[in-house]
């Protein structure tokens, strides 16, 4: 730096000091997402439609379920090589094979391991019933070989997740009617390494022993061939889960209303319907789980919410109450499943010291027991449009979930039937819910017809590290000023589109636009001026990121994303096809920049310059010494001193000259001098304040017996190097009007010395 | 003497206390690093300007393509942050251009734009649109229409300026396209245009078209460039004041003026001097920058050209002023004169002259930046006229690119100029010049570097500036902001009135004006910073050590940027100690002579009283002289109090003959 081009007057010369600094990265920067890319074809053909896309860790796979040139199933396309290869798919040549029905794929860091949900029985030694199950197809091992080699798939090829603990055979249930047995959430169910499987039963099972409840959460590790009962029921005694006295193990949730059974996990309707096979313009599935990449935490929407989870001591929740709930499996068996939200927050340490035991009628937020819903006799989620099971973050610790009970406070919570919208919730250690909460959108009006203001918001994803959150909605008004809304909104509702929230931008970005730009599109039946033509699930759905969050797959079936989609139908309506695609969709990377920036030193703040002088403050105390309070200006040496006029007996001296003069002399005898009483000396090390202690010398100290004590000027010397010496002087009294426990009696007066004495003197008055 | 009983413990965690709170200020930062506020990519397109309002709230505007078409978009800066950028222009499908922005306290945002709506003639005609971001809001309201018909909008070049209570005004030019056509106006020049300067109004509701505010419909202008574009400016009572140029009736370009008062035009006014020395100016004037004083004092700078025959030694800066009336021997009804601003410019009439940047303050002081043949210079002045030059370093890069200076109403100001590293690198060099007569400079840059294309520094009434600026050649474009903190202004301190006891010593103050908050407070007893509680607003002096006496007090002000501002020195009269006794003998030492003296609040005599030891009392007097009868050692008492109500008992021994 060329510091004399710099600065031309003598002043700044001064101050100029030349200081290299790199600037930061842009904290602002708004997220930027590239081109939009179909995925779901291969070189030669396009899917008739894909739902349910995941996208793999590394970025390079995406599984879907679909179909492919008329084969349904469940596909991964190698966004390397374009390749779509058969995951589980129907297979007319070989029926040890086809899954027709196969769905809900998710995808382990490599893609090499794709869970899934089918009725097919792929293993058919273990796999017994005519019910869905949960396999893990391992990608490289073959299992559709030409029709000429057909037979039963190659072991290691599917893997049966849905296994009773410790074997391979699978689970049993009842009814054993097709349609009700176990179920993967689509996305969420695998971890990373695809070794651990999370599912959820959907009729009655052998899963934790014989007549173990429905809708129970459960982990499978393929490593070990173990299967976990994780919704267990809750101990508040202990606040561990609640062992069994007959079996000695967690016990599974159940809980009956109204004449219908609960379990441990949401359910949108009771009696449980049958799993189906992929419906146009749908989510997939509303019952399921999700798993941690990195297996740890297992998340889920929780019914029976009071048998799992720690509530307030009187609070009655109905069964058919629900909250998303998680639990830290890699805790071990003891780790108590936890409320990721509520309506109440017993675990809030200023609830327990409140000693609350239900919440008042009246919602408050000032209430320690309060969560962060005001509560709903349905639960934070009530049903309704929308993905209600939680997504998690790699290590568990970030929960994205919908809910439609009205926040503590809502502006619009009044609304009937209120539309989702979209939270996070940090479950780190000693945070409130209240604290461990935010809201990622909000209810822009109170129009419930209001698409644009009021659509709920639909599916939803977590990035691994937890800083993106990307959902799906038909809204397009949001008034949170933070994330902030950073793109523009389309002019009116239309089809379902997806959204980015970063985190650590505090952005929310649209994602989804048509190739020429504008909203997504699809045909569609007559328009009816002021009315949406779309539905509320008619548009972008399965949202996914890859480890780094930077790219997303989803689904849509939405025309025109990209130039070329022609596999949408005419119009809409149709109840299987719906021509949805998959997509990814790349954030746009700048290179971070160091560009080199010059600052000047900044000139000095203005100079405290501190006075010379001594504050000084005193104070007599009853053990008759006086305390100084002396406040030093720098270091230096004090010596502090008292004189008072006391009454001195002179012992008579020299020889007798004659009567008037020995009697001159025996009148001399007492006298009152001038006399230093008291002394001390401190050091100060620095400016500040100094407290001296001073008491009377031993020949003096009876005198502050005496009626008022002994009055004194006390004299004080600050001297430093190089500084003048500071005096002040102060009326000090020298006064005792304790005794210890020697003295009981006052003293006798003292014999007197050669120096002086004290005393009062006969005739004085 | 009344003495209070303390504790020692107390006294030795006071000293610790005290210790700590000694701990000296961090450094100041003043120019802080520039951000990227958007890019380097290639979707930014162009800059629009920067805005502060007078809390020190504001934001930047600039264009930046959505598939492919060039949208407004705003970043706000609020609460001491640039916040992410987000679109103004909403819904509107056609490419934007000429965004200009202005900021009003609160956050509050205005941005006007242009934008094609039809066409005529096979040619777009754009319309003028605003749009508001409301104090409390994250979005823009919907676009309204400035001004419906702005032509091709070539060469518009609206400024925008706004009060601080959310009235705002924009002018703009509306080149008529004359293609093809016989020009209604017959041009003056070649090249010439038919055009309009327009103005319109905004009451926070709705705009309205103030129409043609130009003197003469029928004479041609020059073709339009960012020299010479319109400018106006607004004063936080609302009162506006627009420039322009214009040919005058020789066909010389001037600058010309007018008063706006809401939504009144007042009349045309020169500003550009027509003749210098008696002789005739015959070449044009351009580059007008315009301040407008919260009293509604103006300042126009110009750049006045100079040729052969030109009665001016070179190129140079004009300085005009339009006084607010209140100053003496002026009525405010018209510009006092032109003149040059600095006189010592090198090159004759080959010399380079940039155009300039003028800003005023409440007390009529104005400072001036230009670029003088690449030296920046800033020429200060007050209400007695100009009253100095300095050269500022780095100097400048490239040519014809706009340096803007704003002032600091305590004083300096900060300035910005495009400029360059010693290896060349572009960058854009800031210098702050503070109240108390220090500087700071830094070189700044941001994106991908590059070089530096519009720059636009606004200031609040605090003395913040920002400066903000595209960097990067299109393609890799970047938004760039720094920002300048001023220190802490206006420390208002209170202390007692008269004596105190030091039990009663307390100070208090008023929230310092910052835009750089929270703030931080310490107050200063005799050149020691004591202990402040954060947030507080008084303080109770600890009555241990602090001493009898005048206490010279001071409140230290800190922004969360380390700067830091001490206040003017107040008196804090402490009075702890009962009067002073002073016992003596007197009269050949038959006698005892008392005098009682309190140098801080003064004795209450008719609190003094005395017991001479022999029976005898007295009091009621400052001194008193007592004869003995008899010879002796008596026990005098003397009761003293000031008008404090420090009182004390004094005893002592005294021996008479």
């Amino acid at each position: 730096m060329r510091r004399r081009a710099l600065v031309a007057i003598p002043l700044a010369l001064s101050a100029t000091l030349g200081t290299m600094l790199v600037a930061p990265p842009s904290p602002v920067s708004a997220d930027v997402f590239g081109p939009i890319s179909l995925i779901s074809e291969s070189a030669t053909q396009q899917v008739v439609y894909a739902h349910d896309p995941a996208i793999s860790g590394n970025g390079r796979y995406v599984a879907f379920d679909g179909s492919f040139g008329g084969t349904t199933g469940v596909w991964r396309k190698d966004l390397q090589t374009g390749s779509v290869e058969p995951v589980a798919v129907e297979d007319q040549t070989d029926p040890a094979v086809s899954a027709p029905d196969a769905e809900l794929p998710s995808i382990s860091e490599n893609g090499r391991y794709v869970s899934f949900t089918t009725s097919a029985r792929l293993d058919p030694l273990d796999d017994t019933n005519a019910g869905p199950d949960v396999y893990v197809r391992d990608m490289s091992i073959p299992a559709y070989p030409p029709a000429s080699q057909s037979g039963p798939a190659p072991a290691g090829s599917f893997t049966l997740a849905s296994a009773i603990d410790g074997s391979a055979q699978g689970l049993t249930y009842e009814p054993s009617s097709a349609g009700f047995g176990s179920i993967a959430s689509g996305r969420s169910a695998l971890s990373a390494d695809g070794r651990e499987v999370v599912f959820v039963t959907s009729a009655v099972s052998n899963l934790d022993g014989a007549g173990t409840p429905a809708l129970q959460v459960a982990v499978r590790d393929l490593s070990t061939d173990s299967t976990q009962l994780v919704s267990v029921a809750y101990d508040p005694a202990t606040g561990r889960p609640a062992i069994g006295h007959m079996t000695g193990r967690e016990q599974p949730v159940s809980g009956e209303e109204g004449g219908l059974a609960y379990g441990a996990v949401y359910s949108p309707t009771l009696p449980l319907a049958p799993f189906r096979a992929p419906v146009a313009y749908a989510l997939q599935s509303s019952i399921g789980a999700s798993i941690s990449a990195d297996g740890s935490t297992v998340a889920w929407m929780g019914q029976n919410v009071s048998e799992q989870a720690r509530t307030l001591s009187a609070e009655l929740l109905p069964a058919r109450y629900s909250e998303p709930l998680w639990r830290r499996i890699a805790d071990g068996p003891e780790a108590p499943t936890r409320r990721i939200t509520g309506g109440s927050d017993p675990a809030n340490p200023a609830c327990a010291a409140n000693g609350e035991t239900v919440l008042p009628p009246l919602a408050s937020a000032s209430d320690p027991c309060q969560g962060p819903f005001a509560i709903e006799a349905y639960g934070v989620w009530s049903g309704g449009t929308g993905n209600p099971v939680p997504q998690l973050s790699a290590d568990g610790a970030t929960v994205a979930f919908l809910a439609n009970a009205p926040p503590v406070g809502a502006t619009f919570g009044e609304i009937l039937n209120r539309s989702s919208d979209l939270y996070v919730a940090s479950m780190a250690n000693g945070l409130t819910r209240v604290q461990a909460q935010r809201p990622l959108t909000e209810l822009a009006s109170g129009k419930a017809q209001d698409p644009a203001t009021t659509a709920p918001i639909v599916d939803l994803g977590v990035s691994p590290d937890g800083s993106q959150v990307a959902f799906t909605t038909q809204r397009t008004v949001f008034p949170l000023d933070s994330p902030a809304y950073v793109t523009a909104p389309a002019a009116t509702a239309g089809m379902v589109e997806l959204f980015d929230v970063d985190l650590d931008n505090e952005t929310l970005t649209r994602v989804t636009s048509g190739f020429a730009g504008g909203a997504g599109e699809a045909p569609h039946g007559t328009e009816v001026p002021g009315q949406d033509p779309y539905i509320s699930t008619d548009g972008a759905l399965s949202p996914s990121f890859s480890t780094d969050g930077d790219t997303l797959a989803f689904s849509s079936t939405a025309a025109n994303l990209v130039y070329g989609d022609g596999n949408s139908p005419a119009k809409a309506g149709s109840q299987t096809f719906d021509g949805s695609d998959a997509f990814v969709v790349s954030r746009k990377l700048f290179a971070a920049q160091t560009t080199p920036q010059y600052i000047s030193s900044p000139p000095p703040g203005p100079p405290l310059i501190p006075a010379w002088r001594l504050g000084l403050s005193a104070f007599s105390r009853p053990d008759g010494t006086v305390v100084l309070e002396i406040q030093a200006p720098g270091s230096g040496a004090l010596r502090v001193g008292a004189q008072s006029a006391v009454d001195v007996a002179i012992p008579a001296r020299g020889r007798a000259h004659g009567k008037r003069t020995l009697a001159r002399r025996a009148r001399a005898r007492v006298t009152v001098l001038e006399r230093t009483v008291a002394t001390s000396s401190a050091r100060a090390h620095a400016a500040g304040l100094i407290v001296v202690a001073l008491k009377l010398a031993k020949r003096y100290s009876a005198l502050a017996l005496a009626r008022g004590g002994l009055s004194a000027m006390s004299s004080i010397a600050f001297s430093a190097p190089g500084r003048p010496t500071l005096r002040l002087s102060v009326a000090v009294t020298f006064r005792r009007t304790e005794r210890t426990r020697t003295e009981r009696t006052p003293p006798r007066r003292r014999a007197r010395t050669a120096h002086g004495g004290h005393g009062r003197k006969k005739g004085r008055r | 003497m009344r003495l209070r009983p303390h504790r020692l413990v107390l006294a030795l965690g006071g000293v610790a206390a005290l210790a700590l709170c000694v701990c000296a200020a961090p450094a100041g930062a003043v120019i802080l690093p520039a951000v990227t506020i958007d890019g380097p990519n290639e979707e930014i397109v162009g800059f629009g300007g920067v805005a502060m309002a007078e809390d020190g709230t504001g934001g930047l505007v600039y264009l930046k393509r959505v598939d492919g078409v060039p949208h407004v978009f705003v970043s706000r800066y609020l609460g001491g942050q640039w916040q992410a950028p987000i679109q103004a222009d909403g819904n509107q499908p056609y490419a934007a251009s000429w965004p200009r922005i202005a900021a009003a306290d609160g956050g509050e945002l205005v941005v006007v734009w242009a934008t094609p709506f039809a066409t005529e003639h096979n040619l777009p005609v754009d319309e003028l649109l605003g749009s508001t971001l409301g104090a409390g809001s994250s979005t823009f309201g919907p676009p309204m229409i400035v001004d419906q018909n702005i032509g091709a909008g070539t060469g518009t070049s609206p400024d925008l300026a706004m009060s601080s209570t959310g009235q705002a005004d924009v002018v703009y030019r509306v080149v008529k396209d004359e293609t093809g056509q016989v020009s209604s106006v017959p041009l003056l020049r070649p090249g010439d245009v038919v055009e309009e300067v327009r103005v319109a109004h905004y009451n926070q509701e709705t705009w309205s078209d103030l129409g043609a505010i130009n003197r003469d419909p029928g004479v041609s202008m020059r073709p339009p460039t960012q020299f010479n574009a319109p400018l106006i400016a607004v004063n936080p009572t609302g009162s506006a004041i627009v420039v322009w140029q214009e040919p005058d009736i020789e066909g010389v370009a001037r600058i010309w003026a007018r008063r706006l008062f809401g939504r009144t035009l007042n009349y045309v006014l020169p500003v550009s001097a027509a003749s210098f020395a008696g002789a005739p100016i015959g070449l044009d004037a351009d580059a007008p920058s315009l301040t407008f004083s919260r009293f509604g004092q103006a300042e126009v700078a110009y750049r006045q050209a100079a040729g052969p025959g030109s009665p001016l030694p070179g190129p140079r800066i004009m300085i005009n002023t339009l006084p607010d009336g209140e100053a003496a021997k002026t009525s405010g009804a018209e510009f006092l004169g032109a003149g040059i601003a600095d006189g010592a410019v090198p090159g004759g009439t080959g010399a380079t002259v940039g155009p300039p940047s003028i800003d005023i303050d409440e007390k009529r002081d104005i400072r001036l930046l230009y670029d003088s043949d690449g030296v920046p210079r800033v020429v200060e002045g007050n209400d007695q006229g100009l009253t100095g030059v300095v050269s500022l370093g780095p100097p400048f890069a490239g040519s014809d690119l706009a340096a803007e200076s704003v002032m600091n109403p305590a004083g300096g100001g900060v300035s910005a100029w495009p400029s360059a590293n010693p290896q060349g690198v572009p960058a854009v060099a800031v210098r702050e010049d503070f109240p108390g007569g220090a500087a700071q400079t830094a070189l700044v840059s941001g994106g991908a570097g590059g070089p530096i294309g519009e720059l636009a520094v606004g200031r609040s009434t605090l003395g913040d500036g920002l400066v903000a600026f595209q960097q990067g050649s299109l393609g890799d474009a970047a938004i760039v902001a720094a920002r300048a903190t001023a220190p802490p202004k206006e420390l208002i301190l209170s202390t007692p009135t008269g004596w105190v006891k030091p039990v009663h010593a307390e100070v208090s103050w008023e929230p310092v004006l910052s835009a750089n908050g929270p703030m931080r407070y310490g107050v200063v007893l005799d050149g020691r910073l004591v202990a402040t509680p954060p947030g507080a607003l008084s303080l109770r002096f600890s009555a241990r050590g602090l001493g009898d006496g005048v206490h010279r007090i001071q409140l230290l002000a800190t922004d969360v940027d380390g700067q830091a501002t001490l206040s003017s020195p107040e008196s804090l009269h402490v009075d702890g100690t009962p009067p002073a006794v002073r016992i003596r003998r007197a009269r050949g030492g038959h006698a005892v002579s008392v005098s009682i003296r309190d140098p801080y609040s003064g004795v209450d005599v008719h609190a003094v009283s005395v017991s001479f030891g022999d029976g005898h009392h007295a009091g009621g007097r400052k001194r008193l002289i007592h004869r003995y009868s008899h010879a002796g050692i008596y026990r005098i008492a003397v009761r003293v109090r000031d008008r404090l109500g420090n009182s004390a008992v004094v005893r002592r021994l005294v021996k008479v003959r």
